[in-house]
Parts: structure tokens; C-alpha cells; sequence
């Protein structure tokens, strides 16, 4: 495998001032990639054989070897129970949620700690957030060999529609894979960046994405740089594989095949339904034929006419999500200028036509439906490691789902609504309701619904410390954060006294951190370091990059906004956190980072006071002059 | 100058502070705000900066989420000029408008049980929001300082809550129906 031409040395050393090694990764249901930007150029990583797309499929066999991509997929019909396909549809979900419905899949799930699913191969009971990090293993290892060194960062796209469990359960794989993720993005505003800066085209857009295994429609305004999402919405399970089993249905019944599907057969009959589904999109009919259980054969043949009828009502599912999304941006369908398509699915024809009428204008079809998202992550990865400073680029997001405390009588209180720019943070304000009480729970829920029962649990937040009052008399104030990765963080304060609470997270379909800690330690077999180790260099790489930033903040505004005193402050706390950095105890790194911090507080500030006030007035000065 | 976060919410836009106000200027102070704010632009920044980023990026959001709906800038120009909200409006109630808010509700309920045709719901949606654009005409004048008649702005205020609820309700209903 040749080496990228970037004008590095292809040491594992830290790469030049202004290029660092950075990537973005589409985690997809049926396929992922990777991609960065070298040199200017976006572009896709191929492997050895110089396939880019890596099927998103792990097959375990004994003695604790797992493979990846193509080579496992060849053992589905042989091995089915150990070839795991699909997991992301797993990612963040509870045992009842992919037990039940039109989940027909070939695995034994069994329940793991906290009732999550686990997949049962010959390697064990697995996370589906184990397998995923596999996936991201590869595409890692794939990343690091072309790039001839370690990366300093990644982006990994996510469905607008994944929950706060989905989101988390990625982030859960991509530290298992050993991977820094600078930024969890949408896959529509993914595409949408890779397409925007392709053309462009200033206006509203709405990104139409059907994958594997998730379907979003987001509508975006793209102005001067700015991507603003307007609204997302969507179905986190509606896809291409549900297209599938439309399909294989049919092919079962037409084969006269009745209850006795085993697994292999099954596999047979979902691999037949995504060959004729694929063909059809350039042909108008496809033969197909089955061998049944008693070992006859059936043949015959698909059409495209049978095959619109087969997927109309899944198609037609899709534009509710549609026109909700229009009504919560506050857009007509005429304001859309232009729908872009992402996705695989979105090859078919019918897909096509329907979407069409319903925005009343052309799908954009000329981007590689597969690569847009991997582009567009790589872009946002490119310039938030650093290697673009003057990138004008922002990219302005949503929460997708409301977010919900519960209340008296199993009612939800919304405290962010759906479609909120991010990040945001909202506040409540609760009270205690016994003499000393010191505790209290906050359950957070997700979704539309006006009652706990409706709506998707999110965590159960356990507040420790609260000071001891009358009943009544405490004023705690509890704030919701969504970041910019559309992860929620819950912080408390009692008002009266100033005092923090201790948050104490019980996730309702997650990873607890001793759960991942364990991961992390059995993975050690395979890993070269060891907890230790990777906890210092965390640290480490901590301690750099406060460094770096420091010393960049210095000589940009440290003459213009400190006094000689407090830069002496500020130059003695990097020092010192230079000189733990060198040493090998993450503590000192630690307590030093700690007074770095608190050395630094008002000079953040005020850089932060001072750019604000330069951006009001540059652009004040714009309306003077007509620039 | 303040910092950004205790900042009044038109302040921090360097908009006049009134109920007008140009809706372009507002975008794009608001996109100025964010390039310097958002998180994206400090992700190789000082654990404090980021800090920092996440709760002004979040304080502009919201800022810009409040002034930008007619109705929540309604309210917060309101309180910002020491109107009591929670408190009852003393003006007490105009009889014409809460007729008309029931005829309006009528029909609407009408559409719900199945009587009346589709294009009887996109007239009433029509008729909704060309009040709520007369209203806000009327805040333009009512809420342009201080010193104006706050009083009757909060009337116009509570009609204009009154018709988005309904809005709402007629747009859900719009959308059960495909």
C-alpha cells in the first residue's frame, strides 16, 4: 500500500506546524469509510485491494481472531451466528427494542449488564459497541498507514436521529478503537458540507438520506460558509435493510418457502433481495432463483413495477419525516432550491421519483451517494485539528429530539425542544420536599410525547450533596447542556449556599464507565499499551495541546490584555506543566493542567470578550463603508 | 463593556433596543457571534476557552433564538423593561378579541371532528397568521422605547400567545391530516 504523497517524513513524530493527521469516518449500517484532506484534496482511503467502501461486517471465529469487511461478509452464509452484520441498528438500543417489530436477523442476543444486548459469537457476549470498534480498528489502522502516522484526531458521523444512547454508545466505540473524536456530525450536514463547499450555492437545501439502515431529512441554509441547520427529522429505523426484508418476503412467498426459514437460508434470501433491489435500479426486471429446503429450485423473475409496489409503503413512510421537517424549519417546499441525495438506497429509481414530486424540484444525484458523508466529516476533521486557521467554515447544528424531565404523575416537562440550536443550555430550578434532604433523582427523557411511558428514557441523574435545608428552602438549580456533539450534561448548584452537586449518571441504554474500563482492559490482549500507559499519554496529549494553545494565545494577545504580573503567572504555570508533562506521574500532569486552568481563566475571557466586541465592530464598520 | 453574558440580549447584537428590528442584521450579527464563539473554533483551545466557548455559544443561541420569534421577543423586551409577566393583566380583557379567539377555536375544532374541507383549514391558517402579522405591526409602535405604552403591548403580547398556540394546534392538525 503506497503512502499518501504529503510532503511529511512519514515519522510517527508530531507532525509539521499546520498539518496534522486528521480523519473523517462514515460508520455506516451497511458500509464505512475513511477519508482526510491532503494537500487540499478530499479524498477516500482505499485498502490494499483498493476498495474503498469497508463493509461494516466482523466475523469472529475461534481462538479470539476477528476480520473485517469483505473477508467476513464471505462468512455469512457459512458462519451466520458468528458474522455480524448491520450492528450499528444495535448501537444504543435496549434488548426490547431490537427483539421486537420486523427485526428478523440471524443472531442469539442474550441480555449483558444493565439488560443491553449482547450478540453471542464463539469470542463471547458481545457490546455491539465492541463489534462497531472493530470497524473503526481497521479503518483506523487503514488511516494511519497511509497517513504514516498516528492521527491526532477524527470526526464520525452519526444519523441526525440518533439519541443521546446511540450518540454515546459511538463515542463508547471509538474510544475502545483508540480513536480521538474531535466531533460527532450529523451525516446530513456531513453531505451537506461536502456538497455545499462543491458548489456553493448559497439557499436552502434539504439532504434526503436513506441508508443501510437509518433514515434522516434535514433542511440547511448555506450562506457565505455558514452551514445552518434549520431542522432535522427522521426514522433511526428505517432503511435500506428494511427495503431488503420487503423484498426477501416476497421472494419466500413466491417460492412457496413457509415457516422453516433457518439462518443461512435467511441469509440467502436478504443477500438475493439486495442483488435484485441493486439491479433493478439500471434494469426493468432481474431473474432470481432459491434453492428451498428440500433441496428443489425455484425460479423466477423481479420486476421493477412488482418492486415499486413491494417498497411503496416504506418510500411513502419517509416523507412524514418530510413534512414535519419543512413545518419546524418554517420553510415552504418552494423555498427549497435543491435535494441532495445520500445514501445507497437512493440509487433506486423510485426513490428518486417520489422524493422529486414531493419537493417539487430534481434530486441532485451526481455525488457518489456512498463517499459524500466520509468527505464531508473529513473537511469538518481537517479544520477542527487545527490545520486550517483561517477556515471560515461553521457549522451550526441541532438537537434533534426534545428533551424531557419527568414530572408528577408520570407527565414529561419538555426543557429543550426538538430542533434547538447547539449547543444550548437550559435551566430548572427544583426543591427538596423533605428536612435534610441531600439527594434527589432527575430521570431525563427524549422525545415528542407528553407521557414518561411514550417517550425514550434517557438517564436517571442522581444528585448527591445537596446541603441540608428545611424542606422547601434549597434552590437547586439543575442545567441541561447539549453540546455540539448533541450529548446531554446535567450540572447542579444550590443556589443559596453556591454549592456544586455531585451528578451521578445511571444511563438508561448505555455503557456504564466501569463497563468500558473492562472493555478496555480485555482489548489490552490485543492492544500494545496498557491502561497505565494509554492513561498517561491521554494526559500527555492533554498537556500538549493546553500547552500549544497557551503559548499561541500568549503571543497573539498576551502583550495587549495581561499585565506584566499576570502573564508572569501564566508563563510560571506553563512551566511547570511543561515539566510534568516530561515526567511520568499523571497526577503532577493533572494537578497541573488544574492550576494552568485557573491561571488562564480571565485571560480566556477577556480574548473571548475582546473577539466578540472586534467581530460587532468589523461588522459594523461593513455597513459604513458597503463592504 | 460587559461581558458578553450578562449583556442585555439586543446589546450583545449591537441592535437598538426595540421591538423592530431588522431580521438580516440580526442573522448576521448572530453568524459574526458564533465564528468567534462556537465550540468548532476552539477545539484546539485551553480546556478553560472551551469552557468558556460552550456557555457563550450557548448563551448567543439562545439570545438569538429569543429575538428572532416575534413572540418571545415580545416577552423579553417586556421584562427587560420591568413588566411583571406572572402577574395578572390588570387592563383585564378585551371581550372582542376573546369572541373572535372563540370563533377561531370553533372552527378549528370543527375541522378536527371532520367537517369542513382542507381548504377550509389552510384559510384558517391563513387568517391566523395575517393577525399575528398585524399585531406585531402593533408592537412595532407600542414596544419602540421605554417609555411607551408598555401596558397596551402586553395586551398585544397575550393576543399574539394566544393566536401561536392556536397556529400550533392548526399546524398539527395539518399535519394528521397528510
Amino acid at each position: 500500500m503506497a503512502l499518501l504523497q504529503i510532503s511529511e517524513t512519514g515519522s510517527a513524530s508530531p507532525a509539521q506546524q499546520g498539518h496534522k493527521r486528521a480523519a473523517g469516518i462514515d460508520l455506516g449500517t451497511t458500509n464505512s469509510l475513511v477519508a482526510t484532506v491532503v494537500e487540499g484534496r478530499e479524498l477516500t482511503l482505499a485498502d490494499g485491494q483498493g476498495r474503498h467502501l469497508l463493509p461494516s461486517v466482523v466475523h469472529y471465529s475461534n481462538g479470539d481472531h476477528s476480520t473485517v469487511g469483505s473477508a467476513a461478509l464471505e462468512r455469512a452464509f457459512d458462519d451466520p451466528l458468528n458474522t455480524i452484520a448491520s450492528v450499528k441498528r444495535f448501537m444504543g438500543r435496549g434488548l426490547e427494542d431490537v427483539q421486537q417489530g420486523d427485526n428478523t436477523h440471524a443472531y442469539e442476543l442474550v441480555a449483558g449488564e444493565g439488560g443491553m444486548p449482547r450478540i453471542r459469537t464463539v469470542a463471547g457476549d458481545l457490546s455491539p459497541v465492541e463489534i462497531s470498534a472493530e470497524i473503526l480498528r481497521d479503518l483506523r489502522a487503514r488511516a494511519e498507514q497511509q497517513l504514516g502516522g498516528a492521527l491526532d484526531g477524527v470526526v464520525i458521523t452519526v444519523p441526525a436521529y440518533f439519541d443521546d444512547a446511540q450518540r454515546q454508545a459511538t463515542k463508547d466505540a471509538a474510544r475502545l478503537a483508540g480513536l480521538q473524536v474531535m466531533r460527532l456530525l450529523n451525516e446530513p450536514t456531513a453531505a451537506a458540507v461536502a456538497y455545499g463547499l462543491d458548489r456553493a450555492e448559497e439557499g436552502v437545501h434539504a439532504i434526503y438520506d436513506l441508508g443501510g439502515g437509518t433514515f434522516d431529512v434535514s433542511i440547511l441554509r448555506f450562506s457565505r460558509g455558514v452551514f445552518e441547520v434549520l431542522a432535522t427529522a427522521g426514522d433511526s429505523a428505517l432503511g435500506g435493510d428494511d427495503l431488503d426484508q420487503v423484498i426477501a418476503r416476497w421472494l419466500l412467498q413466491q417460492a412457496g418457502i413457509g415457516a422453516e426459514v433457518d439462518t443461512t437460508l435467511q441469509r440467502r434470501v436478504m443477500d438475493q433481495a439486495k442483488v435484485a433491489k441493486e439491479a433493478l435500479s439500471d434494469a426493468a426486471v432481474i431473474d432470481l432463483s432459491l434453492m428451498r429446503p428440500d433441496g428443489s429450485r425455484w425460479e423466477g423473475a423481479l420486476s421493477r413495477e412488482t418492486l415499486n409496489t413491494l417498497i411503496d409503503p416504506l418510500i411513502r413512510r419517509t416523507l412524514a419525516p418530510c413534512r414535519r421537517v419543512l413545518r419546524d424549519a418554517g420553510v415552504g417546499r418552494e423555498e427549497i432550491c435543491e435535494v441532495v441525495m445520500v445514501g445507497g438506497s437512493t440509487r433506486i429509481p423510485r426513490v428518486r421519483e417520489l422524493v422529486g414530486e414531493f419537493f417539487a424540484c430534481e434530486p441532485h444525484v451526481d455525488i457518489d451517494p456512498d463517499r459524500v458523508v466520509a468527505i464531508g466529516a473529513a473537511i469538518q476533521a481537517d479544520m477542527l485539528v487545527g490545520n486550517k486557521p483561517d477556515d471560515e467554515m461553521l457549522l451550526l447544528d441541532v438537537n434533534p429530539l426534545s428533551l424531557g424531565i419527568e414530572t408528577m404523575g408520570g407527565l414529561v416537562e419538555k426543557v429543550i425542544p426538538r430542533n434547538t440550536t447547539i449547543p444550548v443550555s437550559r435551566a430548572q430550578e427544583f426543591t427538596t420536599f423533605k428536612d435534610g434532604q441531600t439527594a434527589m433523582v432527575i430521570h431525563v427523557l427524549q422525545g415528542e410525547r407528553e407521557l414518561v411511558a411514550d417517550n425514550r428514557s434517557l438517564a436517571r441523574f442522581e444528585l448527591h450533596g445537596i446541603p441540608p435545608m428545611v424542606a422547601g428552602a434549597a434552590r437547586i438549580q439543575v442545567s441541561f447542556q447539549v453540546d455540539a456533539d448533541g450529548l446531554l450534561n446535567v450540572s447542579a448548584r444550590e443556589l443559596s449556599t453556591g454549592v456544586e452537586g455531585n451528578v451521578e449518571i445511571k444511563p438508561a441504554y448505555g455503557l456504564t464507565d466501569a463497563e468500558i474500563e473492562r472493555m478496555l482492559r480485555d482489548s489490552q490482549s490485543h492492544a500494545r499499551d496498557d491502561v497505565d500507559v494509554r492513561r498517561l499519554r491521554e494526559l500527555q496529549v492533554d498537556a500538549d495541546r493546553n500547552s500549544a494553545a497557551v503559548v499561541a494565545a500568549l503571543a497573539r494577545d498576551g502583550d495587549r490584555l495581561l499585565s506584566s504580573d499576570e502573564r508572569r503567572v501564566i508563563d510560571e504555570a506553563l512551566a511547570a506543566l511543561e515539566k510534568a508533562r516530561a515526567g511520568e506521574d499523571p497526577r503532577t500532569i493533572r494537578q497541573a493542567l488544574e492550576i494552568l486552568d485557573q491561571a488562564t481563566a480571565d485571560f480566556a475571557a477577556r480574548r473571548m470578550d475582546a473577539g466578540i466586541r472586534t467581530a460587532l465592530s468589523g461588522h459594523r464598520l461593513d455597513e459604513f463603508t458597503g463592504a | 463593556m460587559a461581558s458578553p453574558l450578562s449583556q442585555d440580549f439586543f446589546t450583545l447584537f449591537g441592535l437598538p433596543t426595540a421591538y423592530d428590528i431588522d431580521g438580516d442584521e440580526l442573522s448576521r450579527s448572530y453568524r459574526e457571534l458564533q465564528h468567534v464563539a462556537h465550540p468548532d473554533r476552539h477545539s484546539q483551545a485551553t480546556d478553560q476557552e472551551r469552557r468558556l466557548s460552550m456557555q457563550l455559544a450557548s448563551h448567543i443561541n439562545e439570545a438569538y433564538q429569543t429575538l428572532r420569534d416575534p413572540v418571545a421577543r415580545a416577552r423579553y423586551l417586556l421584562e427587560l423593561w420591568g413588566m411583571d409577566l406572572n402577574a395578572h393583566n390588570a387592563a383585564g380583557t378585551d371581550m372582542a378579541f376573546l369572541s373572535d379567539q372563540m370563533t377561531l377555536r370553533e372552527t378549528l375544532a370543527g375541522l378536527r371532528a371532520g367537517q369542513g374541507p382542507r381548504e377550509q383549514l389552510e384559510a384558517l391558517l391563513v387568517d391566523i397568521a395575517t393577525r399575528l402579522q398585524n399585531l406585531q405591526a402593533a408592537l412595532r409602535q407600542q414596544l419602540a422605547c421605554a417609555q411607551g405604552p408598555l401596558q397596551e403591548a402586553r395586551g398585544t403580547y397575550d393576543k399574539m400567545r394566544f393566536l401561536q398556540r392556536l397556529q400550533d394546534e392548526a399546524l398539527d392538525l395539518a399535519e394528521e391530516l397528510g
